[in-house]
């Protein structure tokens, strides 16, 4: 028998939901990788580990990542990241990791199927995200760079600012992407041109 | 005919003529309009009807307080009712009714409410409770009053929220907040300033103002220009701050649709919500003008003198020909000197005072005008329109002195009883109130918040100190967040003004007149008059916030506005007791009414607690899945087909499990991975049952309490490997599970090496489950080894299933060979058409959560949360032996010892058979002892119950006291006067001994 066919949170298969309304863009991101390192009481030396495995230390600084060689790491909570990538290589990482951390307080979580990324871009983003989330997201204080956990409508939602003009990761779960792809497409809809 | 357009002067634009509608007449108004003025320029008088006793109403303010001219605003989808004709901006083709009245406001069928009057006192509902019967009254209130109407179809318009945070959040755009919003921006703070008007300038906009020698609004409008090109402001005009919650949070609301946009039908969006977070608040909100409290007060034609001064300034409208003014303060003086300039006839000018030494009164008495002192309005007369005004002398400041009276022909009377500050706000933050006996009002004295009021909201009348001290507020609040150096504007100078006291006069007392039954309202939108609160208090109300309910003063819509502060002045007298100490009821939000559709926001339709989807929710519609919410998602119920109710699906889809093989969808099965050298330990603490024990590759049912030993959740717990574990959870029960994990390591067992993570959605779970199952897994590739010998009930093994990771677990609740796949998410789909397609030649048939709940009653599974409730414990599900077994402590035991939870009369968990031959007992009907005659004490109750298509009849669980002592016993099944009659027995009626669970 053939294998198995993957989709993604939204149903796609190759070609990704897009969104565009103005010079702003809301994008599904297919397939990222994504892997959770849980580790009790945040442990030095288990961090060391995954600093030598993955080749960047997860940040002790809340609500900031870091980024090395194509992978980005988030502070998601004392003692709790978010490692994301490319596909392959966060899987690779995740079964090297878990290989290492075997038997120790750690969990490595692959969430990659588990959530859903959605990217927007452009220059009505903040204020679009603004509609539909509690978070202070005023240039000044939610920059690139800067990470955090808050709430997208009902849904829960890990943000990431990468860049500027301002474009921001939006990771749910998947269960959720449906929702969160509709309120986010509903807001920037409306968006005065 | 009354009010009139003047030719000249306003903020109109003559050239620009839009039609109307009111009432089902077609009017003429001018571009810069409200209804209000443009009904008051087309001379309309009655622009509304009492709510009580539909008396002729006319337009009495020119602002958020209008008490009277209360509009349903267009018609269908898309009307408002009770909108304030005074806040609605005139645009083409507007359409509006007056509320409170049937056909019109004009001729109203419904008026002869009003010669029950004497019949409808304060406290009149409360007294038909009593006598004789509220059901009598209730049907011709309810038609008589309440105000507009809903519109009964969906709205179409958009609604959104916006969330803001800002370091200072100035609400009002009058002199005061524009000089405070610009103080705090020039400090390079980020600033909004929010103001309900169209236009910035607040008073400005009503009184020809000069600011350093210049045109007040002139000085406003290079404000507002500097403001617009700083890029830390964000001004807001059209918006009403209506709430300030705790921690700086203000609520907002932005009402878009009076733009041009959305007129033309460029926008959808109609209102925008905003939540924001301040760093310190200004409340610059101003101070609301008081009416004058004298019998037929409400006559069209009274009116605020402010809000004349407003439509002759603004909207260049006069409010009529012929104006009679009474006041008790210098304000009113200038509001007679621009009418006298506009050329309305000024009749009389009564000031309550000894005297007065302002130099507008100066300036009337050149141009002839006479004025009156000691002197005030003791009734309007004209019913359906002022005609006349009496006025007497006054002794003692308030009461009409007999033989005095003089009647002055007019169209309007103009009253003035002194200004409230906007304290709403402030009072809302959690401030404290003082009363001011200089200007006779309540004022923000003690701040709970990080917030400052400044100008009128702060009992500020000279507008010379106001800007001054709006200055030195703002730098002082600035500097608290950080911006301390600051290139503060110098206030522009006012006129040198020092209003003189304010004359208390409450209510004009006309009992010497020989008056009994003469009425003077307090609030207008309510129908509330002195003689109710009089009433209220000879019957014993003596505070407040009493006479507020029983009254229903000041909770109309306006929330009373222009009506509490004379209320609560009128309680000083009948109580003999100082308005300091009868004080304020408490000011609650909204300030203003919010729509209900701005509150919801998005949230409506399939935004509207939305539900989580199935990895293969497509394919279960392709199949004809009838989908429903099981805690929180969309899974499918049943799968009916070609007309099928849904019994009779269910009926198949049992049938084709229990004899050949089925397919359902358990992804949203809780799965909690638990990791660490106290793995074992920490989970057999959470659990009833001993998971020290489990080794790997087996699975384990257990049982979860709360810390009161309530039954809280059940589930499978899978040892993967050494220390790791996976945890199952019921459906919709996975993040209550997980977060009870982490509490307890988190805020108890702290020295436990354990991580948990909930991983339920990262992975799709299929069931394949039926006696023919081993044949259909067969058909995929998998390294796992599926014979029963290898592969036993209750054991996990992991692999790879066509070419995708994959966990495999025998466990089953329906009480057939089942396999639960777990498969990565995204192939969720896939798996569930390759097994629909695998099992092809077996007939697999996809089945839905309402037959798995028939198969599980069948076999007598419980259903936590079905089968428990609030009170159950394990002992009373038969778990007795297992706790007396274990040595371990685990959570709830403590609780398991109390008396409460040893008592021999605890309900049971217990099967149930109908013997009556009749179909399925009523879930939650009631256990009786069995016999006839009238129902004795319940003994428990039905928790489940179905009909039963594998034994051909109806079985039933419940709890029942005693019950496992009184297997055989009949007993009677009561439900809203009927009773069955039942047999207690053991549950699970299907396949007793579970021989094909281990087939």
């Amino acid at each position: 028998m053939t294998e198995l066919a993957l989709l993604s949170a939204l149903g796609s298969t190759n070609s990704p939901w897009i969104f565009e309304k103005g010079e702003n863009r809301l994008e599904e991101e297919l397939f990222p990788g994504l892997l959770k390192i849980t580790l009790r009481k945040s442990d030095r030396a288990l961090r060391a580990v995954v600093a030598e495995k993955a080749g960047l230390e997860p940040p002790d600084r809340p609500n900031r990542f870091v980024e090395h060689g194509g992978l980005r790491c988030g502070w998601l909570a004392p003692g709790e990241w978010l490692l994301s990538g490319p596909e392959g290589e966060v899987a690779a990482l995740a079964a090297s990791l878990g290989g290492a951390l075997s038997g120790t307080a750690a969990l490595i979580t692959p969430l990659s199927h588990a959530r859903s990324v959605l990217v927007l871009t452009g220059p009505q983003a903040r204020q679009c995200l603004m509609t539909l989330t509690p978070l202070n997201l005023n240039p000044g204080s939610f920059k690139a760079g800067h990470c955090a956990r808050s709430l997208l409508g009902e849904a829960g939602m890990y943000i990431e600012a990468t860049g500027e003009p301002p474009v921001f990761r939006v990771i749910v779960d998947q269960s959720r992407a449906e929702y969160a792809w509709r309120l986010l497409r509903q807001a920037l809809e409306v968006l005065p041109t | 005919m009354s009010g009139y357009r003047i030719s000249e002067g306003g903020r109109i634009n003559r050239d620009k003529k839009l039609d109307f509608r009111f009432d089902g007449q077609n009017y003429q108004g001018c571009e810069g309009d409200t209804l209000a003025s443009a009904l008051l320029a087309n001379g309309v008088r009655i622009a509304g009807r009492g709510f009580k006793y539909h008396r002729p109403r006319g337009v009495m303010a020119a602002g958020i307080e209008e008490p009277n001219a209360l509009v349903q605003l267009e018609s269908g989808a898309e009307s408002t009712p009770n909108v304030k004709a005074t806040t609605i901006e005139l645009y083409h083709g507007l359409e509006a009714r007056a509320v409170n009245c049937w056909p019109t406001a004009a001729f109203d069928l419904m008026a002869v409410s009003g010669l029950f009057q004497r019949f409808l006192p304060a406290g009149f509902y409360y007294k038909t409770f009593i006598w004789p019967d509220w059901h009598v009254f209730e049907p011709l209130i309810r038609r008589a009053a309440g105000m507009g109407k809903s519109p009964e179809t969906n709205d179409p318009d958009v609604y959104e929220h916006r969330f803001a945070h800002t370091d200072v959040l100035v609400v009002g755009g009058g002199p005061c907040g524009l000089l405070a919003a610009l103080t705090a921006a020039r400090s390079g703070a980020q600033v909004m300033l929010v103001e309900l008007d169209r236009e910035w300038g607040g008073a400005l906009l009503s009184r020809k103002t000069t600011l350093t020698g210049a045109d007040g609004l002139a000085w406003a409008e290079s404000v507002v220009a500097e403001l617009e090109e700083m890029n830390n402001v964000t001004l807001l005009n059209r918006t009403t701050a209506f709430g300030f919650y705790d921690h700086g949070l203000m609520g907002l609301l932005e009402n878009i649709s009076d733009t041009d946009a959305y007129q033309k039908g460029r926008a959808r969006l109609r209102q925008r919500l905003w939540k924001v977070r301040a760093g310190h608040v200004i409340e610059a909100t101003g101070a609301l003008e008081r009416p004058l409290v004298f019998p037929n007060n409400d006559r069209p034609g009274v009116m605020l003198a402010s809000a004349a001064q407003t439509y002759f300034n603004r909207y260049g409208v006069a409010p009529g020909r012929r104006a009679v003014i009474a006041t008790t303060h210098d304000g009113a003086y200038e509001v007679a000197l621009d009418l006298h300039r506009a050329g309305v006839t000024i009749a009389a000018l009564a000031d309550a005072r000894d005297q007065t030494d302002c130099a507008a009164a100066a300036q009337l008495r050149q141009a002839g005008i006479p004025v009156f002192f000691r002197t005030t309005v003791t009734d309007a007369k004209g019913r359906r329109g002022v005609t006349a005004a009496e006025l007497h002398g006054l002794e003692g400041g308030a009461v009409a002195s007999p033989g005095t009276g003089r009647m002055v022909a007019c169209d309007v009377i103009l009253a003035s009883g002194g200004w409230s500050p906007s304290v709403q706000l402030f009072s809302q933050s959690g401030g404290k109130l003082a009363f001011d006996k200089e200007i006779q009002a309540f004022t923000p004295s003690h701040s709970v918040q990080a917030e400052s009021s400044i100008g009128a909201a702060a009992g500020m009348f000279s507008l010379r100190t106001a800007l001054a001290q709006a200055v030195e507020a703002t730098r002082r609040a600035v500097a608290t967040l950080g911006y301390d150096d600051i290139p503060a504007p110098a206030a522009p100078l006012a006129q040198a003004d020092d209003p003189a006291p304010v004359h208390a006069l409450w209510r004009v007392d006309v009992s010497r007149l020989g008056r009994p039954g003469a009425k003077a309202w307090i609030d207008f939108q309510h129908d509330v008059t002195d003689s109710d609160v009089g009433l209220a208090v000879r019957e014993n109300y003596a505070s407040v916030e009493h006479v507020k309910r029983y009254t229903t003063l000041g909770m109309a819509a306006d929330q009373g506005k222009t009506a509490n502060v004379n209320a609560i002045g009128v309680m000083e007298g009948l109580l003999d007791k100082p308005m300091a100490e009868v004080g304020t009821t408490k000011f609650r939000p909204p300030y203003d009414p919010v729509s209900l559709g701005a509150l919801a926001g998005r949230r409506v339709g399939e935004n509207l607690m939305p539900l989580r989807r199935l990895p293969a929710h497509e394919a279960h519609l392709a199949a004809g899945g009838r989908m429903e919410d099981y805690g929180g998602w969309s899974r499918p119920a049943c799968y009916p087909k070609g007309g099928e109710t849904e019994a009779e699906a269910i009926l198949r889809e049992v049938r084709a499990v229990r004899g050949g093989v089925g397919l359902f969808d358990a992804s949203p099965l809780g799965k909690i991975e638990v990791c660490g050298a106290d793995a074992a330990a920490f989970l057999s603490r959470m659990y009833v049952n001993n998971m020290k024990t489990l080794k790997p590759g087996k699975c384990r049912y257990g049982l979860m309490l709360n810390e009161n030993g309530i039954v809280f959740d059940d589930g499978v717990v899978a040892c993967l490997r050494e220390k790791h574990y996976l945890v199952g959870t019921t459906s919709g029960h996975a993040d209550a599970v997980s977060d009870m994990l982490q509490e307890w390591l988190q805020c108890e067992w702290g020295n436990f090496e354990v991580v948990t993570e909930n991983v339920t959605s990262g992975w799709a779970v299929m069931t394949v489950t039926g006696p023919r199952a081993r044949q259909v897994l067969s058909r995929l590739q998998t390294t796992i080894d599926l014979s029963r010998e290898a592969f036993p009930h209750m054991q996990i093994r992991e692999g790879r299933l066509d070419g995708a990771p994959c966990r495999l677990q025998r466990v089953s609740f329906t009480g057939e060979l089942s396999y639960e796949l777990s498969i990565p998410r995204g192939y969720g789909r896939a798996l569930w058409e390759r097994l629909m397609e695998a099992g092809a030649p077996e007939g697999i048939t996809p089945f839905g959560v309402e037959s798995l709940m028939v198969m599980r009653t069948e076999k007598g599974f419980l259903h936590v949360g079905a089968d428990t409730d609030g009170a159950t414990m394990p002992a009373d599900l038969g778990f007795g032996g297992i706790i007396a077994k274990k040595s371990d402590d685990f959570v709830g035991r403590r609780s398991t010892m109390t008396p409460e939870a040893t008592r021999e009369d605890r309900r049971q968990f217990v099967g149930l058979d109908v013997v009556d031959g009749q179909g399925p007992l009523k879930p939650g009907a009631h256990v009786l002892a069995a016999g006839d005659g009238p129902p004795t004490a319940t003994q428990g109750w039905v928790t489940s119950s179905v009909m039963s298509p594998s034994l051909g009849r109806p079985v039933a669980l419940g709890l029942v006291q005693r019950g496992r002592q009184r297997l055989g016993e009949e007993v009677r099944i009561w439900d809203l006067g009927h009773s069955r009659r039942a047999r207690i027995v053991a549950p699970g009626r299907y396949d007793p001994e579970g021989e094909r669970l281990h087939d």
